[in-house]
């Protein structure tokens, strides 16, 4: 066993993994050959989610002040990975019940907050978080579902549409017009009248075949006068601030799934010969490969800085949580591309390797960069901060980044009560000050640095010329250089502590390149490649998460 | 803080403006409509939450045509706290 960096948020998901087995094997509680049969028949995986509920799953959505599990972030990031490295679908439920719950914990009442976590703790419940509307996806403003006042409490009126969970949710939270402005609701759907509340038909998709997507309708459904979330007329706000916390669990999505493609690669890749030699021996495939592990590095970077944000730095997380949901499901949809290229035939069959999973996973994480906020809104909100930033006539409070990379201390717990709807912050990009706009020294990271920091100098420039909004390209080139400065922040928190063939810091030279030549260039400096593709090789053999922290997978 | 005139909230509520437009308060036009001020609706959306904090007072910007005033909606908030 080699000595390398141990992780404390990691020990949950270590535990879950054994739990669940290794999906390889048919024999498997949650494995791949069940998993594609499901699909198949477009049905949730009932017996995977009676897997998750056994083992306690439901407890890590509930903050231990409700006599739950959930503490810190990058604990909850650690379970989602491992979740979505066998099934999208399997998080996509969870994720839409923790959308619903987010918010209850944070402003609900307390009756509400007991309810739900009896509903998750007891019967493993799920829930939904019902937002969008037919004509209104991501222009909230657009919500045309009303709840008016009547009596002592309220009649909901409207139809919310792609909603997840919505055949099966036993509660939900929804975004209503109220007075003033628009509210966030609380709604039983099992516990109102007959026919107040009615579930929409299931919607067809091309990937997540046994997701719950559907509706609700609600007509003149009647409402408690507690059912408005405090304080009334702040939903978008409130429903923004929750999104923070499920974009940054996207990004963990992303990264499982991404992990099964390379995977499945990576196992072809040296199981198949042609020319007398394994594929992977041939230097082009190798790089393909090599560079779908730095994509998972830079994106675990990404994703750990912005979980342990979430509790060390909430002031940040309307712009890192953005990031984080634009730059992890881009990096992983290549990486699922790249393993298609190198499986070639095989990735086409519904059968075959590891029971044909991977046309699977790879219609399934295309979901990563459309649900909670497209690619485009995600820009449109970093590009909106960047311009709050540059105007800003006193510069926030600085954040201090050591800890936002520290692997070897979980983040402090959540504190929901304490949680304020906070939807932008002038206080700008901390990670990206230090990193890429000081001068700090940095010899591991290479020539790719002096690169970024031009570029980092050249937008801060720009933005800061004129005070014409930001355009989503800037916006672009902002989360290229902010996933540099995660790179770079979870190097230097943890360098003492990598594995042996991580301590010399090629793979963070290679990240660097990778980002600074806009992601694709391949690994062409072979002193460089060499260390990190035997660190690769050894995560794959030695069964780890394809990680910089190591996480041992069922075997 | 207690805000009880709409002359005591107007120089409170240019000061937040200000801060999120790139400008000093006195170049925050009371009598202009918001719509004229040039914020998107996000950052819109944030600075209601950060007048809230520091002033104590409800904006729902969401809620406006645009065409409404600083010096209005002074006006009107505390027209609504009294009812």
């Amino acid at each position: 066993m080699t000595v390398t960096c141990e992780a404390p948020a990691l020990a949950a998901a270590r535990d879950l993994e054994r739990a669940l087995g290794d999906p390889f094997r048919a024999d498997a509680p949650v494995s791949f050959a069940a998993l594609v049969a499901h699909d198949e028949r477009e049905e949730p995986p009932a017996d995977a989610f009676a897997a998750l509920r056994a083992w306690g799953v439901h407890a890590h959505l509930v903050p231990r002040a409700w006599g739950g599990r959930l503490a810190s972030f990058d604990e909850l990031l650690a379970l989602v990975r491992v979740v979505s490295r066998r099934d999208l679908v399997l998080t996509t439920g969870l994720g839409s019940t923790a959308l619903a719950a987010i918010p209850v914990w944070a402003w609900g009442r307390d009756e509400q907050r007991a309810e739900v976590a009896d509903l998750l703790l007891g019967a493993g419940a799920f829930g939904s978080f019902a937002v969008s509307e037919r004509d209104a996806g991501s222009d909230f403003h657009a919500t045309a579902t009303r709840a008016d006042a009547a009596g002592d409490g309220y009649l909901l009126r409207g139809e919310k549409w792609l909603i997840g969970n919505a055949g099966r949710s036993s509660f939900a939270v929804a975004l209503a017009r109220t007075r003033p402005s628009l509210s966030l609701v609380y709604v039983r759907p099992d516990r109102v009248p007959a026919g107040t509340c009615r579930r929409l038909p299931r919607v067809r998709t091309l990937g997540l075949r046994g997701h719950d997507l559907g509706g609700l309708a609600f007509a003149d459904c009647p409402l408690p006068a507690g059912a408005v979330l405090e304080p009334a007329g702040r939903g978008l706000e409130m429903a923004l601030t929750t999104l923070q916390y499920t974009r940054t669990m996207v990004a963990g999505m992303a990264l499982g799934a991404a992990d099964t493609a390379l995977r499945l690669a990576l196992g072809w890749g040296r199981s198949r010969r042609l020319y007398g030699r394994p594929i992977l021996a041939i230097p082009a495939v190798r790089d393909l490969l090599l560079g779908s592990f730095l994509d998972i590095l830079i994106g675990e970077c990404v994703a750990m800085v912005a979980a342990r944000a979430l509790t060390l730095a909430p002031r940040r997380t309307s712009l890192w949580a953005a990031v984080a949901k634009y730059v992890v499901p881009n990096l992983c949809e290549r990486v699922a591309r790249d393993a298609a290229a190198v499986l070639s035939a095989r990735s086409y069959l519904r059968e075959g390797v590891a029971a044909g999973v991977f046309q699977k996973v790879a219609r399934d994480v295309a979901i990563t960069s459309i649900f909670e906020g497209t690619q485009l809104v995600q820009l449109a909100l970093i590009a909106a901060q960047l311009g709050q930033v540059a105007r800003a006539r006193t510069p926030g409070a600085p954040v201090a980044t050591d800890r936002l990379g520290d692997l070897s201390a979980p983040a402090p717990a959540w504190d929901p009560p304490a949680t304020r709807p906070r939807i932008g912050d002038p206080g700008g990009d901390d990670l990206v000050e230090r990193w890429l706009l000081g001068d700090e020294a940095c010899p591991e990271a290479g020539p790719a640095l002096r690169s970024l920091r031009g570029r980092a100098a050249g937008l801060r420039a720009a933005l800061t010329a004129d005070r014409r909004p930001v355009d989503l390209a800037a916006a672009r080139r902002h989360c290229a250089l902010h996933a540099a400065a995660c790179c770079l922040q979870v190097w230097r928190s943890n360098r003492e502590r990598l594995a042996p063939e991580a301590a010399g810091g090629e793979w963070l030279a290679l990240c660097l390149e990778r980002l600074a030549g806009g992601g694709d260039v391949p690994p062409d400096r072979e002193e460089l490649a060499e260390p990190v593709a035997r660190w690769m090789l050894r995560q794959l053999d030695e069964g780890e998460l394809f990680s910089v922290a190591p996480l041992e997978l069922a075997r | 803080m207690s805000v009880t005139a709409a002359a005591d909230l107007v120089p409170r509520l240019q000061e937040a403006f200000a801060g999120y437009l790139g400008l000093e308060p006195a170049e925050v036009d009371p009598d202009r409509p918001v719509e004229e001020l040039g914020l998107d609706s996000l950052t819109a959306a944030q600075l209601a939450l950060d007048i809230e904090e520091r002033l104590g007072v409800s904006l729902f910007l969401n809620d406006l045509t645009g065409r409404e005033t600083l010096a209005g909606l002074a006006a009107a908030v505390l027209a609504e706290d009294r009812s």
